[in-house]
């Protein structure tokens, strides 16, 4: 014990250059755990192109700064050399995922509306409101620049989502929302919270918390077309399912169905461990991510979606009443639907192990056929976090890509604990390359990837990535 | 030396001092695998023994990127130079697939290798492959450092595939080669064959490599899964792939879905062998069959049931392809159940090539009807498989079991089901993710057994065995009728009630291999389906004529709606004079109190008066139209009903409804009795008659299924005309198919009970209510069941005329036994699930202890290999780590 004393001290000593009372850095990321791609539309002679802006979210885990603003939002242009800071603004310590919510695919949101980020806060139980600007500057809503989320049933928000239709969603586009999970729970219900952007902060129902089944909300997902909000959800006892929420008819997420809420369900689970019942997530498999493919039919009853998992044990699970053991994990290639009796199913088409810590998933950019102009299969990338590895999944082929570990020193080509996924929603100028970031949150940077659409088996890491540790400020 | 340095080397002597203190215990250093993803048998030359050919397991370490080296004679590590941890290979990039074969020669050229003689053999091909890699990593086997070619660029040795290699398999080749199959993610299949290097008078050091060019597929227009190469002699061989997507187009017009088959000449499809549904994995085996079919002359043969070599007496040897079935096609409600299905691989393409085993004109009660030989089923859901034939050299004789060690035994493999050595002649393993390797005994084309199915009783409980059927437990007071009057068994209509549950065994009537662990629940007016027509999201409206409809689903705008329940599909069992119980609140009327613990809305019930077809704008899944109750309605649900009509007048949509739906009369159900067998919830499976015979039986499905328009339609765009007609006789037989299919004999019976009459009585015995000798027919389930009085209230003052009335939820509960415990092993202390490697490895040569036999071998993520053999009478399981 005296050692560790010892070597605390000593650690601290080294930080001389800092203070506990100082604010996060605003040029550099730190203990980054959210990120999210902004897309800055450009016109030019009758056409438009997208830009980026990244923000990023940083933590200070380990409480280096200020507990009160020892985090920040920064947000870069990562397309300017050197990297420029185009704003940014601190807030509390610890830091979640960060969810964007942009004006460019979320019609829903009144005209002239800023993009709206949200950043939940672990410990002090508070999410974020910030508006963000056309470049990128966050800064506090007017409404409120937080808003208190905690309970005594509920804490440690950390994951967040996007609820956005969109011009072809049924009965017209209506809905911008977005959803924040959390850590801690009492019972083990999955909490929910959901934050209404056209409501005022005033008005009944801005903020809901509702309970949707058993676990922690890890990842969600919003299919616009059946308004239908997908769950990826911990393991609690034994079962395993892909939970959703309906969110049709301005229903509420904060009342049983029977009570006018939001009608909602999950797939089918074993009541036996021998049972397999059709429909169901594989046995075994505890849903960490959720990533809903591009949709090529609005009216088509079958959605394909990628999805991590990470399996464990059920056996011993189920005695424990958590998650017990973490032995590989995989990315699901699925198509949901509904059966004859309306259960939705998880129909298993591809499974890719891709190693310990199954985490974030994202599908890039949609392609299309040079020739025809159809659409082609998705490109999709997968994060196992354990082992640092990012996959880069395609499937149209089935191939995958790992971008791995340094040859040399073995060290993760993304850095260590990988946290935070973000894909830029447009190919890059001119290009039909996608772009990809990855946050390294114990060494505090962001490995932007750069994956060729057309043939992603051609992505070489060596000119395919580079690495982003803040911006220069203005 | 720092501190830490110097606990270091503390550590380090503690350690090889401990070591050398338990080394007359120790089995080694430890595997220590790290994320096992693959598993393969080879025979080489390594640090543990550079001057000797010897059996090792190679297991690919995705996490730690390499190959872990393991005795295959012992299942003990291979140690390492530095003795504190095994031998490993360095294998970049994850290795994800390892596979080996041997090139069949022998030492002399010309010569081949004698299976049985180890000391014929010759270093075997060892490659690798990394994850979402193109390259075929060849292992040096015949030199004890084990160097592993993996840069195509500047090494001959390594093989660059040009694409993702997603499966391998060995592919039987000519003495002095090898070929391995690959499945390519670009639906394209190689062919790599490897060839072993003699200077010009013949010797070797048993070097090998690849024999250039690699001959590739075309693109195929399907994504093969995974592929096999069936056995045997190299010049008749030929691969089969697995497939989820349809290979040919039949008769009719609709998809055929199975296994392609694919010549190795030039790896085109030359047949599409019909499996009635997708496929995910794929094995081949040439064995013998047991005796099965024609009992033309009324009774079976007398060798089809035997445990030895009896079964198989004049049976000629035949190829077979073992399909895994894909989730997506097969189950209770497709046209084939789940499991690993038989197919051969001679038929004509594009028709089904599941063997039947009955002729025309058959008068086998049990196989007269299933056009196609039953999947063997497993518990869980199959992540691998693989095949084995008998082991080289035969198990040692056991005294008062059949001697495999002399003709005619010797050319069989020995299958334990319980105490029972049988002879057969291929034997499969799946692993499952429920975490148990189960065995197939292929030559009998059934799921092997923990004990004779049928004849024996696996745990000391009567079987089949009766619940008494719960009367009415509210006070007597309130309800003295229901209190006075219960489901209970009859013999026959009008027959005598049986007088104790003891007695139920007598009077119904079950089937081996057709009656599953199953809860059978009839129940009066219960719900039609426990699991999917109970709490759903339902709306209501009216139509142009003032009808109010009923629809489960939830809108979510426009025409898009979700949760939709189809209720005008006959296979879900939804009848008029169905009633439907809708939770009063969304309605805003009162209704009466569900009577249970667990739920406090009230409710209220209205009648199903029609079904209404599909509309895409308002109920895509159809709906009913709905009444008051016709009898015994409450004065609070007549308010309701009025209270659902206002509000649905004048084209509103009521959402929010929460809705039951239970049957008009009497109702059964089946659910997972979870007591063993292979489990499964049939769910709704018809309305019985009180006092008349009711049988469960099977019958043709594929002729129900041609009279079906619904099975043609598929739900697949707008109703066809063809649907909309289907009149009531029309969804009787729909609905009846539905039933039926739930209903299809799941597991072989290869016990005889006909001929032998110890096993007769025995079978008898547990099998009450057949007629052995005779093979029993398809029924699952036959009883006859009516209301029975209170003998004490022969007349009830408050139900004078009717003589007695049920009541709603009366039941009666019939628990079945299979008697199939189906046989399997699994490690202890270990957490087997979600199988990533598998192979299968003949040790009988390798060791003195012949009894080792033939062994498969699991890879799990949970850092461990499972070896097994169900050559023994415990299935032998070591788990390695």
């Amino acid at each position: 014990m005296r050692r560790i004393a010892l070597i605390a001290l000593a650690v601290l000593a080294c930080r001389g250059n800092t203070s506990i009372h100082d604010p996060g850095p605003l040029d550099r990321f730190f203990y980054p755990t959210g990120l999210a791609v902004l897309a800055v539309p450009v016109a030019s002679g009758g056409t438009t192109t997208y830009h980026q802006r990244l923000l990023v979210a940083s933590s200070n885990a380990d409480l280096t700064y200020d507990s009160e603003t020892g985090g920040s939002v920064i947000a870069v242009n990562p397309e300017a050399a050197p990297v420029s800071v185009t704003g940014a603004m601190n807030v509390k310590s610890f830091a979640g995922e960060l969810g964007l919510v942009d004006p460019d695919a979320c019609p829903a949101l009144a005209a002239g509306s800023p993009a709206a980020a949200f950043v939940p806060i672990r410990g002090q139980d508070v999410v974020y409101r910030l508006d963000v600007g056309a470049d990128g500057a966050p800064s506090c809503h007017a409404g409120g620049c937080t808003i208190p989320v905690g309970a005594s049933v509920r804490g440690d928000p950390w994951s967040t989502g996007v609820a956005c239709d969109t011009a072809s969603s049924p009965g017209g586009a209506s809905l911008a929302r977005a959803y924040v999970g959390y850590l801690r729970e009492t019972n083990g219900d999955a909490w929910l919270t959901q934050i209404d952007l056209k409501k005022q902060p005033t008005d009944d129902g801005y903020v809901q918390h509702g309970t949707f089944g058993y676990g922690q909300i890890r990842a969600m997902a919003y299919d616009a077309s059946r308004r239908r909000l997908y769950l990826a959800r911990t393991v609690v006892g034994t079962g395993t399912s892909l939970g959703y929420v309906d969110l049709a008819n301005d229903c509420r997420i904060d009342a049983t169905y029977a009570a006018g809420g939001c009608p909602n369900g999950s797939t089918p689970t074993r009541t036996n461990a021998s049972l397999a019942v059709a429909g169901e997530v594989p046995y075994g498999v505890e849903l960490r991510s959720i990533a809903l493919a591009h949709e090529t039919d609005p009216a088509s009853p079958v959605r394909r979606a990628y999805v991590t998992g990470r399996i464990y044990d059920p056996i011993a699970s189920a005695q424990a009443g958590v998650r017990v053991g973490d032995f590989d994990g995989l990315l699901f290639v699925v198509d949901l639907s509904e059966n004859e009796a309306g259960v939705l199913q998880f129909d298993v088409v591809n499974e890719i192990p891709i190693g310990y810590g199954a985490a974030d998933v994202r599908v890039l950019p949609q392609r299309f056929d040079p020739v025809t102009g159809a659409p082609r299969a998705d490109v999709v990338a997968a994060l196992a976090a354990d082992d640092g590895v990012v996959w880069i999944y395609d499937d149209e082929t089935g191939a995958t890509i790992a971008i791995g570990r340094d040859p040399l020193t073995g060290a993760p080509l993304v850095g260590h604990m990988p946290q935070g996924l973000a894909v830029d929603p447009h190919a890059l100028p001119g290009t039909s390359t996608a772009r990809l970031y990855v946050g390294s949150f114990q060494e505090h940077f962001v490995t932007a990837i750069d994956v060729p659409l057309d043939d992603p088996a051609t992505f070489d890491p060596n000119t395919g990535m580079h690495r982003i540790t803040g911006g220069v400020l203005p | 030396m720092t501190r830490v340095h110097r606990l270091l080397a503390a550590a380090l002597a503690l350690a090889v001092s401990g070591t050398a203190c338990t080394k007359a215990a120790s089995t080694g250093p430890g595997a220590l695998f790290r994320q096992p993803s693959s598993v393969a048998a080879f025979r080489g030359k390594t640090l543990g023994n550079p001057s000797a050919i010897a059996p090792y397991l190679a297991v690919a370490n995705q996490s730690r990127n390499d190959l872990t080296i393991v005795n295959g004679a012992t299942d003990v590590a291979v140690p390492a130079p530095v003795v504190l941890r095994g031998l490993v290979l360095s294998v970049p990039n994850r290795p994800m697939l390892v596979a080996a074969a041997s090139l069949g020669d022998g030492p002399a050229a010309g010569s081949v290798e004698v299976p049985a003689d180890p000391s014929t053999a010759l270093p075997d091909l060892l490659v690798a492959v990394s994850g979402g890699g193109s390259v075929l990593q060849l292992v040096e086997t015949w030199k004890a450092a084990n160097l592993v070619h993996s840069e195509p660029l500047t090494d001959p040795l390594a093989v660059d595939l040009g694409y993702d290699v997603l499966a391998l398999a060995v592919v039987p080749s000519p003495a002095g080669t090898a070929r391995l199959a690959a499945v390519l993610a670009d639906h394209r299949v190689a062919v790599v064959t490897y060839a072993r290097q003699r200077d010009g008078a013949g010797q070797t050091d048993g070097s090998i490599a690849p024999v250039l060019p690699v001959a590739t597929s075309g693109v195929l227009p399907f994504q093969p899964e995974a592929v096999a190469a069936m056995p045997g002699d190299p010049a008749l061989t030929s691969l089969f792939v697995a497939t989820r997507d349809p290979i040919a187009t039949d008769a009719s017009g609709k998809p055929v879905y199975g296994v392609e088959e694919l010549s190795l000449a030039g790896l085109v499809p030359v047949r599409a062998l019909g499996a009635r549904a997708p496929t995910r994995l794929v094995a081949a085996a040439r064995l013998k069959e047991r005796i099965f079919g024609d009992w033309g002359t009324g009774q079976p043969l007398p060798g089809s049931a035997a445990s030895d070599d009896a079964a198989f007496v004049g049976r000629p040897e035949v190829p077979r392809v073992y399909a895994v079935l894909d989730e997506s096609g097969c189950g209770l409600d497709k046209p084939i159940d789940c499991g690993v299905v038989a197919l051969d691989p001679t038929v004509p393409s594009g028709t089904q090539a599941i063997p039947s085993d009955r002729t025309a004109g058959s008068a086998a009660p049990g196989d007269a009807y299933m056009p196609y030989r039953a999947p063997m089923r497993v518990p869980g859901r199959p992540v691998a498989i693989a095949v084995s034939g008998p082991p080289a050299r035969p198990p040692p004789a056991v005294a008062g079991e059949p001697d495999f060690t002399t003709s005619p035994l010797s050319a069989y493999m020995r299958l334990y089901s319980g105490s029972v050595a049988r002879a057969t002649t291929a034997v499969a393993a799946v692993p499952c993710d429920d975490g148990i390797v189960y065995y197939l005994d292929l030559g009998r084309f059934e799921t092997a057994t923990g004990s004779l199915a049928v004849a024996s009783k696996p745990v000391s409980a009567a079987m089949p065995a009766y619940t008494r059927p719960p009367t009415c437990t509210t006070s007597t007071a309130a309800q003295p009728r229901c209190a006075r009057r219960r489901l209970w068994l009859r013999p026959a209509p009008d027959g005598a009630f049986i007088a104790d549950a003891i007695g139920a065994s007598d009077v119904v009537t079950m089937t081996p291999g057709w009656t599953p662990d199953e809860q059978w629940s009839l129940v009066y007016q219960g719900l039609v389906a426990p699991s999917g027509l109970y709490g759903r999201a339902g709306e209501a409206g009216q139509d142009a004529g003032g009808n109010t409809w009923v629809a489960l689903q939830t809108s979510a705008g426009g025409d898009t709606f979700n949760q939709v329940v189809r209720l005008w599909d006959p296979a879900l069992g939804v009848r008029e004079g169905d009633l439907l119980v809708i939770k009063a609140r969304a309605v805003g009327c009162t209704g009466t109190s569900p009577g249970t613990n667990t739920d406090t809305d009230s409710e209220f019930y209205v009648q199903v008066a029609s079904l209404v077809p599909p509309d895409a704008a308002r109920y895509p899944g159809g709906a009913v139209t709905v009444t008051r109750v016709a009898t015994d309605e409450d004065p609070a649900w007549a308010t309701c009903y009025g209270a659902l009509q206002d509000a649905t007048r004048n084209g509103t949509v009521l959402r929010g409804l929460v809705v039951a739906v239970r049957a008009g009369g009497y109702v059964l159900t089946g659910t997972s009795a979870g007591s063993g067998g292979v489990p499964v919830s049939l769910g709704y499976l018809g309305r019985p008659q009180p006092n008349v015979a009711f049988t469960l039986a099977y019958q043709d499905e594929d002729a129900l299924a041609a009279a079906c328009p619904f099975e043609q339609w598929g739900w697949a765009g707008p109703p066809t005309p063809a649907v909309l007609g289907c009149d009531a006789t029309c969804r009787a037989g729909c609905e009846r198919l539905a039933i039926v299919r739930k209903l299809r004999r799941y597991q072989g019976v290869s016990v005889d009970c006909n001929t032998n009459s110890t096993l007769t009585s025995s079978c008898t015995t547990v099998w009450p209510g057949n007629a052995f000798p005779l093979v029993p027919g398809p029924t699952a389930l036959a009883f006859t069941f009516d209301l029975q009085r209170d003998p004490e209230d022969p007349v009830d003052p408050l139900d004078p005329t009717v003589g007695s009335t049920p009541f709603r939820d009366l039941r009666l509960t019939i628990l079945s036994r299979s008697n199939v415990t189906v046989s399997g092993a699994s490690g202890k202390s270990t957490s087997p699930f979600q199988a990533s490697g598998m192979t299968t490895f003949d040790r009988s040569p390798w060791t003195p202890d012949a009894a080792a036999g033939y062994r498969f071998l699991v890879s799990y993520p949970a850092d461990f290999v499972l070896d097994s053999s169900p050559s023994h009478s415990n299935g032998d399981p070591v788990v390695i780590r």
